[in-house]
């Protein structure tokens, strides 16, 4: 009898023993100061991180690469939630202001590839490895849409007769969302941001616009420009680059602080902002606009220079998340 | 001799069945009332995490603002408008659905069978997305009838959100129903038609209330799924907003906050499932009538035209209850260019896919790992329940019930609060995942080991003890022959609904231990559907695999679903 009991007592502890063990990680370096492993963070399209995770696998067959996905709110509340014990490297994902708000969560880092990189999308802060950058812009569905009520301007978007019918998804969830709704503040103030929030679905992932414009389950949708892009060659879909003032935005990627792969981290980051990788980049991901100065954009696009580029607060954005996501709030309880 | 009073002889030692209860009793509060009990205090604390009170802090301030800002209250009059709604027409679907095919001789029932089985399996969240593609604004179905001069209601908002929740949850009242009608006896309606009843009458007047606890039942689990789902009116709702959509929304969305407002929607979501399920057992408790049938209810005769109809009633509700199901697994092969799907056949996305090996794996291991713990834990559980009856195990058969109340979602957030952070660090883990299906599957192995028990009675193993085998090998050498069928049984279906746990897992999981469910809501949530589609497809022979074990080698039918 009591041997039973002792017999599955010690089953017990053998079965927890292996679930726990399971659960850490060595951090073994070799003599080249590379880790063994990398673990990234990634609220990317997975067809682009798993392109890329794959490219870097085939230079550095040596080192596991273990990818964790999910949205950019959702992976920057798990790094917070694990800060005491980092368990990822990089987070590649969200504003290029993520990592200057939150230093005690990531590090700077001059990477020498910083080199090749246009000034222009260059982190003030030092935080960032620029690896794209995108501009927000208005997706329409054509067959939804006539012609000649295609919007031209974030303004237009306000029109009542498009209550109910412009998607974007939720700025608390989705950073590319959070800043078309900082874009609109520097454009129009709160009243713009209101009135265009009356009129609009919020979603809950920054996929939901484009893809249902492009299903034509919507007619309009407010999107970041490579997702919008996806649906080009559906023939169905316009992208719009409003007249009122577009912000050019550098994608983020950071190094987590105290992380188990330090090393690992820069040679990805630095990786990424090699030329041979952003020519990838403008070739395989078009609505993507790579940052090397030496690299061309996809053809497609429109060129910077066409643009109304406004100067996006950077700073005021991050440093004034928390209110400004209360203050949308507060318009989402008055207007629904 | 009882079997109580073989342990008197040596009441100094701690016997086999103390210790099974003290370690039942210390897992119950580790995984189930800690987790609550951190969730009710984080729904009182402020940012700073502590409950002190000033004057711009009260503690109860997030529940104040629930009940007086309509954004938020307007939720929970939305959910349950969609659940009770959602309820009563399952309801309203289910009873003559099971009805029309316990008594009428309707052609090819195995396929409702087999049908009914496809729903269960259907992969959550994805069913939602399904009907999109067929009834959303430029669906195929919504594009056919507008060819045809008719105009299809939206599946947006309200409206959609109540029948796709109808048609995925009417399967629990039609088991419920075939599984009660059997316990009615053939006299009964032979009486009442004698007697000059019509066959309308005899439904009405003398089988409907024999059901009633059946119905209940259904409805309640009708209710409770519904009721915290999310996935469903995350895709579908377009402003018509439900708790269970703000409870996820603000539990994984707030960046350096707290999770104090998702903790409060929570506890108000367990609220309300805990009611129903007391509201649900006072009712069936007054309507039981514990009868027993000698002769179960027969086919009856119909005439011909009577029989076209049922059987296009039946198997219109049960075509569209599959639509999902098949849209998915066509959809999987078909091929596709980053959202798009173009139709054309292709097996690319099941060659292509990379991210399917991960997940599978995961699900594979999770769902063993898991299944073995609950089955193993159940059946002492069970057997201590059923036969060691005491104030503890009293309150061990009384913690076993909970879980059922506590959704998917709720138990999510109760456990990352508790053991995702310091000092465990659980969060993303295999380890949090396994404690989370664990818990959420052990209350029907407990139930079914120990009603299995009572029904046997404690025969046997008296008569083992009294011939002087010690408790615990009769327990190995006696008990355990007589249940092992059942308990083989039950843990396929433990298999099945483990591999398809989704609510929780949500909360969870991290991209290291993603299992298939979660494979297929990243995919849906990034609008690519034909991998959403192929890892589902994927999910559904998974789920598949246990179920058809179950049918064919167990000789078990639909009702052993439940």
């Amino acid at each position: 009898m009591r041997r039973i009991t002792l017999l599955l007592l010690i089953g017990a502890l053998i079965a927890t023993g292996t679930l726990f063990a399971a659960g850490t990680r060595e951090a073994a370096t070799d003599p080249s100061g590379r880790e063994r492993r990398l673990v990234i963070y990634a609220s990317h399209p997975t067809d682009m991180v798993d392109f890329y995770v794959e490219r870097f696998k085939q230079r550095y067959g040596d080192i596991e690469v273990e990818l964790i996905t999910g949205g950019t709110g959702e992976l920057l509340s798990r790094v917070q939630a694990e800060r005491g014990r980092p368990q990822g490297d990089i987070m590649w994902g969200g504003g290029s202001h993520t990592g200057g708000s939150a230093p005690d969560l990531f590090l700077p880092y001059d990477s020498p590839a910083l080199e090749g990189i246009s000034p222009a999308f260059h982190d003030p802060k030092g935080f960032n490895a620029p690896f794209d950058a995108f501009t927000m812009v208005i997706v329409y569905n054509k067959n939804l849409v006539p012609e000649n009520e295609v919007p031209r301007r974030w303004a237009d978007l306000t029109d009542p007769k498009w209550r109910g019918r412009i998607v974007h998804a939720n700025p608390a969830a989705s950073s590319s969302s959070y800043a078309a709704m900082v874009t609109w503040l520097e454009i129009g103030g709160w009243d713009l941001v209101e009135a265009l929030a009356r009129n609009q679905i919020i979603a809950e992932s920054s996929s939901a616009p484009f893809t249902q414009v492009g299903q034509g389950e919507n007619p309009i949708g407010i999107a970041y420009e490579e997702g919008a892009f996806r649906w080009v060659p559906s023939g169905n879909v316009g992208i719009v680059y409003p007249e009122d003032g577009v912000a050019l935005l550098p994608g983020g990627l950071f190094l987590m602080r105290n992380s188990p792969n330090p090393n690992n981290a820069k040679l990805f980051a630095d990786f990424l902002l090699e030329q041979e990788q952003q020519e990838a980049l403008a070739r395989n991901f078009p609505g993507r606009r790579p940052t090397h100065r030496n690299v061309d954009l996809d053809p497609a696009m429109t060129q910077v220079d066409q643009l109304n580029v406004i100067e996006y607060p950077v700073d005021a954005a991050s440093a004034n998340r928390a209110e400004y996501l209360a203050r949308w709030r507060e318009i989402m309880i008055r207007t629904r | 001799m009882k079997l109580g009073a073989f342990r008197n002889k040596r009441d100094h030692y701690l016997d086999f069945w103390d210790v099974v209860t003290y370690v039942s009793l210390a897992l119950f509060a580790i995984l189930l009332v800690y987790p609550v009990v951190r969730l009710v205090m984080a729904s009182f604390m402020t940012q700073a995490g502590t409950f002190a009170a000033g004057e711009e802090f009260s503690m109860i301030q997030t529940y104040v603002e629930f009940f007086t800002i309509r954004y938020y209250y307007q939720t929970m009059i939305n959910s349950f408008v969609a659940s009770l709604l959602a309820t009563l027409f399952a309801v309203i679907i289910g009873v003559p659905v099971a009805y029309l095919i316990y008594r009428i001789d309707i052609p090819g029932k195995l396929l409702v069978r087999v049908a009914i089985v496809l729903t269960f399996v259907s992969p959550p969240f994805i069913g939602a997305y399904a009907w999109v593609l067929l009834l959303g604004r430029a669906g195929v179905l919504t594009g056919f009838f507008a060819n045809l001069g008719i105009t299809l209601p939206s599946i947006y908002g309200w409206r959609g959100i109540v029948l796709v929740f109808t048609l995925q949850a009417f399967p629990f009242v039609f088991l419920l129903v075939s599984s009660g009608l059997r316990s009615v006896d053939q006299s009964l309606e032979d009486a009442a038609i004698n007697m000059g009843r019509s066959s309308f009458g005899v439904f009405r007047t003398v089988i409907l209330p024999l059901i009633v606890p059946s119905i209940s039942t259904g409805a309640l689990l009708v209710f409770v799924t519904t009721f915290s789902d999310f996935g469903t009116p995350m895709i579908i709702g377009e402003g018509f907003r439900v708790l269970a959509t703000l409870v996820y929304t603000e539990f994984v969305n707030e960046f350096g906050g707290n999770p104090r407002v998702a903790s409060t929607l929570a506890i108000l979501m367990l609220s309300v499932t805990v009611g129903a399920l007391l509201i649900q057992r006072y009712f069936a408790a007054k309507s039981s009538f514990g009868q027993e049938a000698v002769t179960p209810l027969g086919i009856r005769w119909v005439s011909t035209p009577k029989r076209i109809i049922s059987s296009i009633i039946v198997y219109g509700i049960v075509f569209a209850a599959m639509l999902p199901t098949l849209t998915i697994i066509v959809s999987s092969f078909l091929e596709s260019r980053g959202p798009m799907l173009i139709a054309r056949f292709s097996l690319d996305g099941y060659r292509t896919a990379a991210r399917l090996p991960l997940a599978f794996r995961n699900s594979v291991i999770f769902v063993f790992v898991s299944t073995v713990l609950c089955v193993v834990a159940g059946t002492l559980m069970g057997y201590i329940v059923a036969r060691r009856k005491n104030r503890l195990t009293a309150v061990i058969d009384t913690l076993s019930m909970t879980p059922y109340a506590v959704a998917g979602l709720v138990l999510g957030v109760a456990l990352s609060i508790s053991f995702g952070g310091a000092p465990f660090y659980l969060s993303g883990t295999a380890l949090i995942l396994i404690m989370s299906f664990f818990v959420r599957r052990l209350p029907y192995s407990v139930r079914s080991v120990s009603g299995l028990l009572y029904q046997m009675g404690p025969h046997t193993e008296e008569a083992s003890v009294n011939l002087g085998v010690p408790p615990g090998r009769t327990f190995l050498r006696v008990t355990l022959p007589q249940i092992t069928p059942a308990v083989l049984s039950g843990s396929l279906l433990t298999m099945a609904t483990i591999a398809r746990e989704f609510n929780s897992t949500v909360i969870l999981y991290s991209g290291r231990t993603r299992t298939l469910p979660v494979e297929v809501f990243v995919q849906v949530l990034q609008g690519n559907f034909g991998s959403a589609s192929v890892v589902g497809t994927v999910l559904i022979l998974l789920t598949l695999v246990p179920i058809v074990v179950l049918f064919k080698v167990f000789g078990k039918d639909e009702q052993a679903l439940l």
